[in-house]
């Protein structure tokens, strides 16, 4: 069954509560929705942004998706999403001509091969003459501040190490500019947050302290922000955290219509077993998708528990695994947070030469996703697998677990104890 | 497929161990690698490491763990300000737990960063001292050392030296006993930097030497190094001080360590300056500035701000000379740097004598005298001593030079200090020129020791031994004593080739035979 395009269910709830924070009814300041992939976090996204525009309210979208996101990336993105706004479009003239200043920097950085390839010990340019061809070859023109900032090892160290302070600086400059100018609140929306974890520190430390008043700041993603961080508990009411909740009637039906469930009957039985709870709502459909089909997913029983219903949708789906060694990677690959064939020969025992048979296999499995080393399955997925195999077999669980620890520890270098387990020394 | 990188197997491994072993055999599994990166200075796996334990509510005696670490890494990154505010919450947290160890080596460790940043010093002695209560009360050798080596080291900054030279000598004992390689090493090196100060060069040395061969860690390599260039230095192996500080400072640009890369540009500033490399005196200093200022360490700026004045006057530029040191002196003042006024006294000293302004020469030269005489800083009261001497000179106030060039000669021979010892025989030959009747013996000994030691020491302050004299003796023959000159300048060859100097220094003779030439060519 081929994977349709996401749909937009209803969320008009949240978007209540962003209108909320907008004006300024809410004591937070910053709004975290959090939920499992694949359930409307973007699309709630989406409806703030409408909302937003509709409004007047100058926005900014900012999508973690995009693999090329840096901190300064995300400022610039920031910067030209409000730009766009027309009555504040001129408030970051300084910003952008830092952010300008610092692409040239990067351009000479990167043409001159880095700084150990460009300076000598003491600071001083190795190659004068080379250098001053990098400087004429870039096709713009650099201040005399920039040539002096590039022309000393520890003048340009100095620049990288607080550029980033300095642009977040000039971004909250102009924001607050922007904000005066504008009368209104400006917001900023970061989406698929899990994607941006990498770079929580700066964006926890460094962004957020630097927001001016009138900003408001909202954050989609998988996971809590407390999760994620624990210093994100340190702004206390500032910081609003809400798991997306159920869909209503309306939205979980059009939803599963949207996944091709068509049969009322059959759509007023998948609604009420899940209830119009996220995940469940996820899982459904993955078994749908495994089974073949909707016709194919058989009866559902309720069970008050929604952990339950998520593992006994979580069993159907592996029975509808035909292949055994994927559903035994599915039950007991879990363990790893992601994986590649390595990983699979680690956790199952077969040869290099299956394990990448098998890796072909899981790669389209739809509860498996791309990772930057390899595969991974879905978070709360995987959660819910971990909890099972602990739960059905915890001596396996342990023996799985005890097997990646000696293999990590032997591809990351470390010492071995005597009985195998690593040591710490 | 790429392979990971090792790294990411590191962060896996660890987050295992952190989900299923039990908590703490899980946090101590990832503080040892946290310090382990840390150690490396491998700073950005550091970062990775402590936003991996921050995905974990930890309990309070936990958090407390991981907050001290993430202080340490701030510490690192030269981010002194974020560091206390995180020790001051693990120190909450420790008290809170009731973890008297922690909260002991917590302080001691808001001690050390404090007795670095711009705080007044009290601030870091009074978590030292709550420390050390907390070690005794404990009997907690191990920890009450790495205290006093700490406490030794306020100490040093506030110029008691010899408190901290018993304090350094105590935990010297204590990690010899223990075998503590890393603690005996840091003790050495505290060690020597009392013994440089007061003039002990030799073992200064040997200390540093020492401390060298301990220590496996890039970092405190970097920084031994750079002690080892100083006492070089002192020495007056300049070159051989340019060439050690630049090995530091490779080393130091490897760990991303601002402060010590700073301290190494400003002696890599000042020795470019003793060899009269003004120019790049001056940039090494400004870049030296820069990352001080970065800091916000104010008594590293202070340092930094007297070389740069000095450099400066040498320039001709005594304007910015004197705004610069007048701007060390109140950064030194307001960040409680006791040990290191002495030294902006004395490049005030020089600026003003330059300017002619004798009487707030002498009061910057008696300032320094009062900080080194209080302070046990044996070279730095030959040096006040001997510039008061030639300022009384200027003054033609001979009996007060006198006294003071007598006393700064017996104070600069305990220390040995060889380029202080011939500018002080060179004023005192001067002084007996200026005699109604000058006695010759004296006279020509005092010349002689004067390029004798300058000789020693290194050929720089040779020649300007050398230029001293043949200017003085050519302003002589041309205020019309020319048969004086001669004499003077015959009976110093003579004396010197009877003492075999003509093999050993053969430019003294050079030097003086081609002058005596000149002047005869001159007047004949």
């Amino acid at each position: 069954m081929p994977e349709p395009q996401p749909y937009i269910v209803g969320r008009e709830s949240e978007v209540d509560e962003f209108a909320a924070l907008l004006a300024g009814k809410r004591k937070h300041w910053l709004l975290n929705i959090y939920g499992p992939g694949g359930i409307g976090k973007t699309v709630v996204g989406g409806r703030m942004k409408a909302f937003a525009e509709a409004h007047g309210i100058p926005f900014t979208f900012v999508d973690g998706i995009d693999a090329t996101l840096t901190p300064d990336r995300v400022l610039y993105a920031i910067q030209q999403g409000l730009a766009a706004s027309e009555p504040i479009a001129e408030t970051f003239s300084e910003f952008e001509r830092a952010y300008t200043e610092y692409l040239i920097v990067q351009d000479v950085l990167q043409r001159g091969g880095g700084l150990q390839a460009m300076f000598d010990v003491v600071g001083s340019i190795k190659d004068p003459a080379g250098f001053a061809q990098i400087l004429s070859s870039l096709g713009k023109s650099v201040t005399e501040t920039t040539q002096r900032t590039v022309s000393n090892r520890f003048a340009l160290e100095r620049y990288l190490r607080g550029v980033e302070r300095m642009l977040t600086s000039h971004l909250a400059e102009g924001l607050e500019i922007a904000h005066t100018e504008a009368g209104l609140s400006l917001a900023i929306l970061l989406d698929t947050y899990e994607e941006l974890e990498g770079m929580d520190d700066w964006v926890c430390s460094t962004l957020v302290p630097a927001l001016p008043e009138g900003v408001k700041l909202v954050v989609l993603g998988r996971n809590a922000l407390g999760r994620v961080n624990f210093d994100w508990q340190e702004y206390g009411e500032a910081v609003y955290s809400m798991e997306l909740p159920e869909l209503a009637e309306g939205d979980a039906k059009a939803y599963l219509a949207h996944y091709g469930l068509r049969d009322n009957v059959m759509l007023e039985q998948v609604y009420r077993f899940t209830g119009g709870y996220p995940l469940l709502l996820v899982l459904v459909r993955h078994l749908a998708r495994e089974a073949g089909g909707w016709a194919n997913i058989g009866a559902l029983d309720h069970q008050a528990n929604r952990d339950a219903i998520a593992t006994q949708l979580l069993e159907r789906i592996l029975r509808e695994e035909k292949v055994a060694e994927v559903r035994t990677f599915l039950e007991k690959g879990v363990v790893a947070r992601w994986f590649d064939p390595e990983i699979i020969h680690v956790i199952l025992g077969v040869d290099l030469a299956q394990a990448r048979v098998l890796y072909d296999k899981l790669r389209r499995h739809s509860f498996v996703e791309l990772h930057p080393n390899g595969l991974k399955f879905h978070d709360k997925i995987r959660e819910l697998l971990e909890d099972r195999l602990k739960f059905t077999s915890a001596s396996e669980h342990q023996k799985i677990r005890q097997s990646l620890i000696s293999y990590y520890a032997e591809k990351a270098g470390l010492e071995q104890g005597v009985d195998g387990e690593p040591s710490v020394t | 497929m790429v392979n990971p990188p090792s790294h990411d197997f590191l962060l896996e491994y660890l987050r295992l161990m952190l989900a299923n072993q039990n908590n703490s055999i899980g946090l101590e599994t990832w503080r040892t690698y946290f310090e382990r990166a840390r150690k490396s200075w491998d700073l950005p796996l550091a970062k990775e490491l402590l936003r991996l334990i921050k995905n974990y509510p930890l309990p309070p005696h936990h958090e407390s763990v991981v907050r001290h670490n993430e202080g340490l890494l701030f510490d690192d990154l030269g981010e002194w300000q974020a560091a206390h505010r995180t020790f001051e919450k693990a120190l909450i947290l420790k008290q809170m737990t009731g973890d008297r160890q922690g909260e002991m080596s917590i302080r001691n460790t808001i001690a050390n960063l404090l007795r670095r940043s711009p705080r007044p010093l009290a601030e870091a002695i009074s978590h030292y001292q709550a420390a050390l209560n907390l070690a005794r009360n404990l009997r907690d050798e191990l920890g009450e050392a790495q205290i006093l080596n700490g406490l030794g080291l306020a100490h040093y900054s506030e110029g008691r030296l010899v408190i901290a030279e018993q304090c350094f000598t105590s935990v010297r004992t204590f990690a010899q006993q223990h075998n503590d390689l890393g603690l005996e090493a840091s003790a050495l090196h505290n060690l020597g930097s009392v013994y440089w100060t007061q003039g002990r060069l030799a073992e200064a040395e040997s200390n540093f030497g020492d401390a060298l061969e301990l220590l496996d860690d890039i970092h405190s390599r970097a920084e031994t190094l750079n002690s080892l260039g100083v006492v070089q230095e002192a020495r007056g192996r300049w070159k051989v001080a340019t060439e050690v500080y630049s090995q530091s400072l490779a080393k130091m640009l490897s760990t991303g360590d601002i402060y010590g890369q700073a301290q190494i540009l400003c002696n890599l500033g000042n020795v470019s300056w003793l060899q009269g490399q003004v120019a790049n005196a001056l940039e090494y200093h400004q870049q030296a500035l820069v990352l001080a200022q970065d800091l916000g360490d104010a008594k590293l700026e202070g340092q930094i701000l007297t070389g740069l004045g000095d450099t400066y006057r040498t320039v001709g530029d005594e304007t910015a000379s004197e705004a610069v040191l007048l701007q060390a002196l109140e950064r030194k003042q307001s960040a409680g740097d006791m040990r290191s006024l002495k030294h902006t006294w004395l490049s005030l000293g020089a600026l003003y004598s330059h300017q002619h302004r004798p009487e707030d020469a002498k009061l910057a030269f008696e300032h320094a005298l009062a900080d080194a005489r209080a302070q046990h800083d044996v070279r730095i009261e030959a040096v006040s001593l001997y510039n008061l001497g030639v300022l009384a000179t200027a003054l033609e106030n001979l009996q007060d030079a006198y006294s003071y060039l007598e006393t700064a000669l017996q104070v600069a021979q305990t220390g040995g200090y060889r380029d202080c010892l011939s500018w002080i025989h060179e004023t005192l030959g001067d002084l007996e020129v200026l005699q109604p009747e000058p006695d010759a013996t004296r006279l020509l000994n005092y010349y002689t020791e004067a390029c004798v030691y300058a000789a020693e020491f290194n050929p720089l302050i040779l020649r300007n031994t050398l230029e001293h004299l043949s200017d003085f003796w050519t302003t002589y023959a041309e205020d019309g004593d020319v048969a004086g000159a001669l004499w003077f300048l015959d009976s110093i060859t003579s004396l010197w080739k009877q003492l075999g100097l003509s093999e050993t220094h053969p430019v003294l003779i050079t030097t003086f035979e081609s002058l005596k030439q000149k002047i005869q060519q001159e007047n004949s």
